[in-house]
């Protein structure tokens, strides 16, 4: 037997975790990639019932609120009275992330797309924008109606047009165990660590142990986004993605700010690393009130959340 | 089942005047905007009636219903199947117990539910942990035998190269190579010193 030629129709990606969806010449594959693990499910074209899609404006308001605010930042960053430097250092990651949200903006509306068949009720995840939907449409539907083309027109309900269906009840987030509360941890004890950067005539022995708890943040963070160890509630996710980000930036920028100082010690012959300019000594006590923060509020909405 | 098409976002019933319309609708219940697309198949099932019995003596009878008269044959295994235990796959007719035992061997391809990429794992084991500087130490020998047990293990069923299964060799040679430099670096250094 012949494996199917598949022709890719839409693929989203997030961290540790990507949705497909591919075309065969008679069923609908949708590949759900969580890490290094690809869960299939197969629509025949001849079985697909419906396909309802519908805007989420919401989104919309989101985006842009998120533009107004690293506009903002970027004016005054421009206002800065410091160096050169300082506004150069804070420019480049603000423009990389106003880019980006300019182009998330022109890619257009949110969207959710769900599929059905006679056995199931399936949502779309690698189609989130209505333009991305609306090509998607185009291209199934001749290639439905030639599948159905046997089958007469489609059953009408006697429904009752105010009717608003109940939800069913939501799947409760499944137990993720301690992870959550050792991220939290991670991300105070990278603080702490974090701190003794400042010291000196400590940061040479505190830098590897900051990065390696950030980066043990990260992978946990990776785990409990992606759900590969349970389903975390949905304010638990939100965090871990926002710590997944900060451990970034603090192993990439306080790695380096290091490492700029250890080379400088050794081409100047010097006993001890240089004391940090007084920017990059703001950068870390920026990052490290972030990350206590984080910590301690993801230390809480655990602890409440699993209480209730 | 219900017939009934509901919003994906608030759950509200769609009017039937509003399927298969060109332009988007709105949704009563959450007034976001709605595009219903509704096939044939819909209803396909709700109601339909049960696979003909035996009427005239002599009729092939299904394997698995006797009273049912026989309307294929399993391409697997050759028993008579009524409409009820027909399985329709990629063209081919099928018993639900060769069905089964398909997805239990994984012969059947069509039937498989999911891969593990060993190839995006042995990259990752060579890449990712350069990040604490000391990790591939560890985690390059953990890619060599990862790429050695599975090299030959079937990937993703869509188109996929063992482009990521060579670029972790190399990384992996590359790491450990690294440090066995540092190790020698460092021997010597001792010894000078000393």
């Amino acid at each position: 037997m012949t494996s199917p030629v598949y022709r890719k129709l839409a693929k989203r990606r997030s961290i540790g975790r990507s949705a497909d969806l591919w075309l065969a010449d008679d069923h609908l594959l949708f590949v759900d990639r969580r890490l290094f693990t690809e869960n299939y499910r197969r629509f025949r074209l001849s079985e697909i019932q419906s396909i309802v899609m519908v805007e989420r404006t919401h989104f919309r308001i989101v985006q842009i609120a998120a533009l107004v605010l690293t506009l903002a930042l970027l004016v005054l960053v421009a206002m800065f009275p410091e160096s050169r430097e300082a506004r150069i250092w804070w420019s480049v990651p603000l423009l990389m992330i106003g880019a980006a949200q300019i182009v998330d903006l022109v890619k257009g509306h949110y969207c959710r797309v769900v599929l059905r068949t006679a056995a199931s009720t399936v949502p779309l995840k690698a189609i989130s924008r209505m333009k991305k939907a609306r090509r998607f449409l185009d291209t199934m539907e001749p290639l439905i109606a030639q599948a159905q083309a046997g089958i007469g027109p489609p059953a009408i309900p006697m429904q009752d047009e105010n009717v608003v269906v109940s939800k069913p009840p939501e799947i409760p987030a499944e137990p993720t165990g301690p992870l959550p509360y050792v991220m939290f941890g991670c991300v105070i004890l990278t603080a702490v660590f974090g701190l003794l950067l400042l010291f000196r005539t400590v940061a040479a022995e505190a830098a590897p142990l900051s990065w390696t708890v950030a980066l043990a943040a990260f992978g946990i963070g990776v785990a409990v986004v992606s759900g590969s160890v349970g389903k975390a509630p949905g304010i638990v996710r939100m965090l871990a993605v926002v710590i997944m980000l900060v451990a970034v930036v603090d192993v990439v920028f306080t790695g380096a700010g290091y490492f700029a100082g250890t080379m400088e010690m050794s081409s100047q012959k010097l006993a001890q690393p240089p004391p940090p300019p007084g920017w990059f000594s703001a950068w870390i006590r920026t990052v490290i009130g972030v990350e206590v923060t984080l910590g301690v509020v993801g230390l809480l909405v655990t602890y409440v959340t699993r209480r209730r | 089942m219900s017939l009934a098409i509901t919003c994906p976002s608030c759950a509200a019933m769609v009017p039937v005047e509003h399927w298969n319309e060109s332009e988007e609708t709105t949704c009563r219940g959450c007034t976001e905007r709605v595009v219903v697309r509704v096939y044939p198949a819909h209803g396909v099932g709700v109601g339909s009636s049960l696979p003909p019995k035996i009427e005239v003596e002599g009729d092939a009878s299904c394997f698995y219903h006797a009273a049912n008269r026989a309307h294929s044959a399993c391409e697997g295994c050759g028993r008579f199947l009524c409409s009820l235990c027909d399985i329709d796959l990629d063209g081919r007719h099928l018993c639900p117990s060769c069905v089964e035992r398909g997805v239990k061997v994984a012969k059947e391809g069509s039937l498989e539910q999911s891969r593990t990429l060993y190839d995006s794992m042995a990259l990752a084991l060579t890449t990712w942990p350069w990040l604490t500087f000391w990790g591939p130490l560890f985690t390059a020998p953990m890619a060599l035998y990862v790429i050695v047990k599975h090299w030959k293990t079937p990937l993703s069923i869509l188109r996929r190269s063992r482009f990521r299964f060579w670029l972790a060799l190399v990384f992996a040679v590359v790491d450990l190579g690294v440090f066995v430099l540092f190790a020698i670096a460092m021997i010597v250094a001792i010894r000078q010193r000393q």
